[in-house]
């Protein structure tokens, strides 16, 4: 088991992909180093180079009070992980189902579908005042604010993913007198997968996205409160520090929604 | 002071400022330069007033050009002075002093802390309005003991109100947060929180509109806080003259507010939608309940850079670097660029303070 790992984990680590990875990673560093650090270019001389901000980062006493070395930086993590996972998770329960129905019953589709393109394209941001005002507690307006991007991502793309299935399985599975039932469990959910699994992969990343607007309602924790804070004060080693960090847990869970994709939907390789 | 004494100190002042414009204009090229203030905050007001009333015309060089940025909160402003986009900004003591540390990316001083308070334009604690009527701060540190708590904005001047209400006070909040000035409001209205720091005149309007009510200020415990005029240093460089001329302005900026405070509040409404005049007016020189302990002074308009100020200065730095907001506990070389005040003043032939904004008009919070 471990040397099968073991295999796997060099396998990748000599693939041209990985190396191409790599190369991608080092470039923007080299960029990002010599225009602010080098050159000094106009528009960049400003920006904190990036050997400032891993000092920063992997120092342990940091200058603003945040570096890997810091119980405070996991607890910001620890709270945004709880906060997108939760408004994720509740983006799948609850616009998965309502996806699917508005795909497959035209007259839900034509009841609903104006008042999803109408609300979608609200910023989250713009929800804050309504989220406190309506939701009880601290947290429960933060996680509404980061689920409703989320959210609007998951229905479109269900809908989407339903409206795409080739209308000849739905009259075959009549011929063979399917209940409604078996129809949404063996045509319209497979059929719609593919769509859904993207459309999930989207809302992962726009959890991640909303976070900071909704983070600025939380007044103590988490990445995006670190972020808008540190932006008061100035802090730019922080504050890229805290998009680093962001970019990297936005891009693991996406990661992870793919790989849970792929093994759902096995019969597609 | 007596009365008679304070009306013949102000017309000599008031002459001194009328004297002859063309005395006054800064020698020099021109300049064009960008200010930026926030009007939703007392210290915001002066740069209000050398801008409707273009008293900036009168000091800096002929020719010169200002370019106002006005924003609805502070870090814009400070952000665009280490961008070099503003030259000159006015800033609450908290992200003033965190400014001075800035040098890598721009070298910012504080020229005057322009106004100065007891404790009565940051420092004041609001409650949600069903909570109990008590009688005097001493009740409401009891009160406050495991409630929410909001605070305008970590390492601000209501941060450092409230950790003294901790450390010293020995008040045990059930949880802290820190939210955005507006956030305060909105949670107030919710009954999210039970209570909240907040600073003027949002502290004016949110009482008139019932979210909240005013229970004490750190004028009780002497509390000093503030609001500061910085610059760049490249640019006192390179225009000193167009610099002092910026700092006499604002001196008459000053003056003209404590003379003319309802002139005033009717200006800064021009520029700040959801607040009334009136409701200003009260932000600016209303009374406090007298449950509040906040006595008769709200403000005290053009301080000297004196040795009370100083020690007020490096407690207030030894704080920010407490909480992680500065790299050191020490004032930074120069952050306190007291010369061009001194030279503005002793030019003017004034004596600073410029004077005092006293609570003589409606209590706070019955304007609407």
């Amino acid at each position: 088991m471990l040397a099968r790992l073991a295999r796997r984990l060099v396998a990748w680590a000599t693939s041209p992909a990985t190396g191409l990875m790599l190369l991608g990673f080092a470039s923007v560093l080299a960029v990002w180093h010599l225009t602010t650090a080098v050159w000094r270019l106009p528009l960049f001389e400003k920006i904190t180079p990036p050997l400032a901000v891993f000092r920063e980062w992997f120092n342990r006493a940091p200058a603003f009070g945040v570096s890997l070395f810091t119980p405070l930086y996991y607890e910001h993590i620890g709270y945004s992980v709880y906060r997108a996972y939760t408004a994720f998770l509740l983006a799948v329960i609850l616009g998965v189902p309502i996806g699917l129905v508005m795909g497959w019953r035209r007259t839900v589709y034509r009841f609903t579908f104006p008042l999803l393109e109408m609300l979608r394209p609200i910023p989250p941001l713009a929800w804050v005042p309504l989220a406190i005002l309506m939701l009880p507690g601290i947290e429960p307006p933060v996680i509404y604010v980061t689920f409703i991007a989320a959210f609007f991502a998951t229905v479109l793309n269900t809908l989407l993913g339903v409206l795409s299935i080739d209308q000849s399985y739905f009259r075959a599975a009549e011929c063979l007198g399917f209940s409604s039932w078996h129809v949404l469990r063996h045509v319209v959910v497979p059929g719609a997968l593919p769509f859904i699994f993207t459309g999930l992969q989207i809302a992962m990343g726009l959890s991640w996205f909303a976070l900071v607007a909704g983070e600025m309602i939380a007044g103590r924790r988490g990445l995006g409160y670190m972020i808008f804070d540190a932006y008061n004060m100035a802090q730019i080693p922080t504050i890229v520090m805290g998009m680093l960090t962001l970019g990297l847990l936005g891009w693991a869970s996406s990661a992870l929604v793919r790989l849970l994709g792929r093994k759902l939907m096995t019969w597609r390789a | 002071m007596p009365l008679w004494s304070a009306i013949l100190l102000s017309i000599v002042l008031t002459a001194g400022f009328a004297a002859d414009a063309s005395a006054q204009a800064a020698k020099g090229e021109p300049v064009n330069i960008g200010v930026g203030y926030f009007p939703s905050w007392n210290g915001g007001w002066s740069g209000v007033v050398i801008k409707k009333k273009e008293l900036w015309k009168k000091y800096l060089p002929a020719g010169s050009t200002v370019r106002w940025d006005v924003v609805l909160v502070g870090f814009p402003v400070l952000n665009g002075l280490l961008a070099n986009k503003l030259q000159i900004g006015y800033l609450g003591d908290a992200p003033a002093m965190v400014a001075t540390t800035k040098r890598e990316t721009g070298d910012l001083r504080i020229v005057s802390l322009n106004h100065w308070s007891p404790g009565n334009i940051c420092a004041i604690v609001l409650v949600r309005p069903d909570a109990p009527d008590l009688k005097s701060p001493q009740e409401w540190l009891k009160w406050l003991n495991g409630k929410t708590f909001g605070v305008a904005g970590r390492a601000s001047c209501g941060d450092r109100f409230t950790s003294f209400l901790e450390t010293r006070q020995g008040v045990k909040f059930g949880e802290k947060l820190y939210l955005g000035p507006e956030v305060i409001k909105t949670q107030l209205q919710a009954g999210k929180i039970d209570a909240a720091q907040q600073f003027e005149p949002n502290v004016s309007q949110i009482v008139a509109q019932g979210i909240a009510k005013i229970a004490f200020t750190g004028a009780t415990w002497n509390w000093l806080e503030g609001s500061a005029l910085l610059m760049r240093k490249d640019f006192i460089d390179k225009h000193y003259e167009a610099a002092k001329g910026w700092v006499k302005a604002d001196l008459e900026a000053l003056r003209f507010i404590i003379d003319n405070p309802r002139e005033v509040a009717q200006m800064v409404a021009e520029e700040l939608p959801g607040w009334t005049p009136p409701m200003l007016m009260t932000a600016l020189a209303g009374k406090f309940p007298p449950h509040a302990g906040a006595g008769d002074v709200n403000e005290i308009l053009g301080p000297p850079f004196d040795d009370k100020m100083l020690r007020y200065f490096k407690d207030a730095y030894a704080f920010w670097y407490e909480v992680k907001a500065v790299p050191s506990p020490d004032i930074p070389e120069g952050a306190l660029y007291s010369k061009l005040l001194d030279e503005a003043a002793a030019e003017l032939g004034i004596k600073l303070p410029i004077g005092v904004v006293r609570a003589t008009a409606e209590v706070k919070g019955t304007q609407k």
